[in-house]
């Protein structure tokens, strides 16, 4: 059970793991296992923040973390399997802005808030399936044409809101009630995100789908020679991408139960800086949904941090980028020094 | 008299144990061509890349025009004048033809591309390349591009040219022009180096011909006038026994007539034209030729990366083909690439993930939710039965030898349960002692009642595992040996076989 844990996201430490016997071995190679770079790099800064301020160890402020937490991690796992077979969606803000705004409106209409969100997951999906045809029938890359299409989804967002605010939403509802509100003592979207975390971790390790994603990743030509539909699985990825943008929104709806027409807006910058952080390689092949969990941590970390130190606003956005590039530095120094102790061992 | 104007003396070159040339002499003339011929790892490309700067010999030396030179880069040499057109072009799409004419490795500076221009315009018109130059090299037929490459060459006005393999992108007409060309700085007083598979080519082209064997050179027998093509392609072979095929004893009672690979009338998009060939279940049956003959089309034509303009396909498998390399491994063809790095596996992945990746994602028979565990011991029996040397199947693909990768690409393939193999030059980069295990295994597969067709840049392969080689020239099936006849002389004499060998591309 424990080296399966551990072994998440990697096979060649599954086999490792499972090759060592001695409690010793076993010890070592939890310290070995993809994360921990992150790991350490997440405690350092909850140290860092938590010592000189204990309040942010309140109850309170966890809650608001993970709240926050949930809103670009929900939409950072979808990214992973993007990323992970060398593709990138920029247009997720937009994609998130758009079901907003169109499930809040559709519930302002008198639309129940269940089918409105229902209709709005679709949205979603059929947002980002419409990045991965248009890329499949120019033949261009994803990145470049979510690059046009952030600012039609964004757009439309404008258009259909008005670019105005929408209030009024009925608060007393069985739906916001459960996901504006707490569960077990947790913010709901803490929770949904635990549970899209898990499922996802498992579509992408123990499935056919996911095995497929990370067989593009690791060699997009070989894959297509042995017959893998590429374009097919993109289409699927960017859908289950888009879906889960309009989820992240719901939540977002749920909790504030009011839209303002810019949110969403750089969304995609954070949902990449947190995969990205959390270590799927921008040349494809590897990548964890733990990791981008992490990744998401950190990056709100920093921001809590940023605000219990009371940095100049000023300064605050230099402050975060300099953080985010300790944090991946730090990461590649502990697989870097792992992969040399590799080859020694191999040649020993 | 002509004088010599670059010689190697004694070189010797060693890779860890393996010895690629052993105490080689050469005289390179100037104002005349050298053809260089031998077989595959006979150490053509060992000893080019010595003479061009790219490796540095163990002993011996090289002197050009009576000085020692001690080159550390191509760099270097290209500064003394040795100019070297490889088979991979290194020349840079993305830049304009004019553009890439000014990049010479080790020349500093920069000539604006209008003076380039001026300068190459005359020599790119006697290679009788006509394009704007202006535009890009990507824009280029790989032909083209390779004229652009020599084109370049040529402009440093180099006191020895070296060309690996200079026509097997180009068509019929534009070797011509090549060859014409060379004769004229050969006038000129060039020294020329000249390496091809194309022997009947070379020799055409040739005023005097070294031969290597296993890292020697062989002489020729004395003659009067150029040496004709039977004594060049028995000193590159030697003497070997003729009837030696280890593997082929009791091959023939498992050969079946039931549901052949049959090809019929069939025409490719490029030159491939085949009225009529079959290969039965439990045959394996080579398929020769040079680049272009035809095979790579014929290959790819099979596994549906090119589609069929005309004619009929009948599978082993009695499914309808279609022009998909998904259609096509779903029809039970499988297709060991000779391109393993790029097409055969992911390196980064694990053993286990390769191995199932064709019956788990490409056909799809593990079902939605794929065990590891399970998937991790099928690859373990597999591999185990394949003779690949591993620690686990967790571990990455990359980190083993050629000839172990290639066995787990043989392990993806034979996990799909295929009733056709294609095997594209399948002994590239593989040790010999993986080699007699590969033979083993392909025998062991036409056994089992299914069609396998090779290819193999080394003739020595069909030997050792083919029933019967159909010789391609020009896109059609030019010869079939079989019996006495499969030998390595008879299959390379007749893959040169007719005059205008190097057919259309």
């Amino acid at each position: 059970m424990r080296a399966k844990l551990i072994g998440i996201g990697s096979n060649r430490l599954l086999a490792r793991v499972s090759d060592t016997s001695s409690p010793v071995a076993r010890a070592m190679s939890l310290a070995r296992f993809d994360e921990a770079g992150l790991l350490i790099g997440l405690i350092v800064l909850v140290l860092i923040i938590g010592i000189p301020h204990p309040e942010f160890f309140e109850f309170g402020s966890i809650k608001t973390l993970l709240r926050q937490c949930a809103l670009v991690g929900i939409m950072a796992f979808g990214m992973v399997y993007l990323v992970s077979m060398t593709d990138i969606d920029l247009s997720v803000g937009g994609i998130y802005a758009v079901a907003v705004t169109a499930s809040a409106l559709m519930i302002k209409s008198g639309i129940d808030p269940w089918i409105a969100v229902l209709l709005s997951l679709f949205i979603g999906a059929a947002l980002g399936a419409f990045n991965s045809i248009v890329t499949a029938a120019l033949d261009v890359p994803l990145i470049i044409v979510s690059l046009g299409t952030l600012s039609v989804f964004f757009g439309l967002n404008l258009i259909i809101s008005d670019a105005s605010p929408i209030f009024g939403m009925p608060r007393d509802h069985l739906f916001f009630r459960i996901f504006g509100g707490e569960f077990l003592g947790l913010p709901a979207s803490a929770w949904v995100m635990f549970a899209v975390g898990v499922a996802l971790h498992f579509l992408f390790f123990h499935t056919r789908f996911g095995a497929t994603v990370r067989a593009i990743g690791a060699n997009r030509a070989a894959a297509d020679f042995i017959g893998v539909k590429v374009d097919r699985v993109r289409l699927y990825a960017t859908a289950l991408t888009g879906m889960l943008c309009a989820l992240s929104a719901a939540m977002t709806l749920a909790y504030f139960k009011a839209v303002d027409p810019s949110m969403g807006e750089q969304k995609e910058l954070l949902v990449i800086a947190a995969v990205v952080i959390g270590g799927t390689s921008l040349a494809g092949g590897s990548g964890t949904i733990l990791g981008a969990f992490l990744g998401v941590l950190i990056i709100n970390v920093i921001d809590s941090g940023i605000v219990f130190f009371g940095v100049d606003p000023n300064y605050a956005r230099f402050v975060t980028g300099c953080v985010i590039l300790a944090a991946i530095a730090l990461d590649r120094f502990v697989k870097r020094r792992r992969q040399l102790s590799d080859e020694l061992q191999s040649h020993l | 008299m002509t004088q010599t104007v670059y010689s190697v003396r004694g070189v010797t070159k060693r890779f860890g144990r393996q010895v690629a040339l052993d105490n080689v002499n050469i005289d390179i003339q100037e104002g005349s061509v050298l053809g260089l011929v031998g077989s595959n790892g006979a150490g053509k490309s060992t000893l080019m890349r010595c003479l061009a700067g790219a490796l540095k010999p163990d002993q011996g030396e090289l002197v050009l025009a009576g000085r020692q030179l001690h080159m550390n880069s191509m760099h270097e040499a290209w500064q003394a004048g040795i100019a070297f057109v490889s088979q991979e072009l290194n020349l840079f799409p993305a830049l304009s033809i004019a553009e890439n004419l000014c990049l010479v490795p080790g020349r500093r500076g920069w000539r604006s591309a209008a003076r380039m221009a001026d300068e190459a315009g005359p020599v790119l018109e006697r290679l009788g390349f006509r394009a704007n130059l202006a535009a890009p090299l990507g824009s280029l037929s790989l032909a083209d591009r390779q004229l652009v490459e020599i084109a370049r060459a040529l402009l440093q006005n180099p006191r020895v040219f070296i060309l690996d393999e200079p026509t097997s992108a180009l068509h019929a007409s534009e070797v011509d022009r090549l060859h014409n060309i060379l004769r004229e700085l050969k006038w000129s007083g060039t020294a020329i180096v000249y390496i091809s598979h194309f022997i009947e080519e070379l020799l055409g082209v040739s005023d005097t011909v070294a031969v290597l064997r296993d890292g020697r050179r062989v002489t020729l027998p004395e003659r009067p006038g150029p040496p004709p093509l039977p004594d060049v392609v028995t000193a590159m072979l030697g003497d070997k026994p003729t009837n030696l095929s280890p593997t082929k004893g009791g091959a023939r009672e498992t050969i079946s007539t039931e549901n052949p690979l049959r090809l019929t009338n069939l025409r490719g998009p490029i030159a491939l034209s085949v009225d009529r060939m079959e290969a039965r279940r439990g045959e394996v049956v080579g398929v020769a030729g040079l680049a272009g003959a035809g095979v790579e089309e014929l290959f790819a034509v099979l596994f549906g990366r090119l589609p069929v303009v005309r004619g009929e396909i009948s599978l082993p498998s009695g499914g309808r083909h279609k022009a998909n390399s998904a259609s096509a491994v779903a029809n039970g063809i499988a297709y060991v690439p000779a391109d393993r790095k790029r097409l055969g596996l992911a390196l980064d992945q694990s053993i286990a993930d390769n191995v199932s990746s064709v019956r788990g994602l490409g056909l799809g028979r593990d079902g939605f939710v794929i065990s590891g565990r399970r998937q991790a011991e099928r690859a373990r029996q597999r591999c185990a039965a394949t003779g690949v040397k591993m620690a686990s199947v967790g571990q990455a693909v990359g980190s083993l030898s050629g000839g172990n990768q290639q066995k787990v690409v043989f392990a993806k393939w034979i996990e799909a349960d295929p009733t056709l193999l294609l095997l594209d030059d399948p002994m590239r980069g593989v040790d010999i002692g993986a080699k007699s295990e590969l033979y083993a295994l392909i025998r062991q597969l036409a056994a089992e009642k299914r069609v396998v067709v090779i290819y193999s840049s080394d003739p020595a392969d069909y030997i050792a595992v083919a029933d019967r080689v159909l010789v391609f020239n020009g896109g059609k099936v030019a010869d079939e040996l079989s019996g006495n006849q499969l030998t390595e002389h008879r299959i390379v004499t007749s893959m040169n076989g007719s005059s205008g060998v190097s057919a259309c591309v």
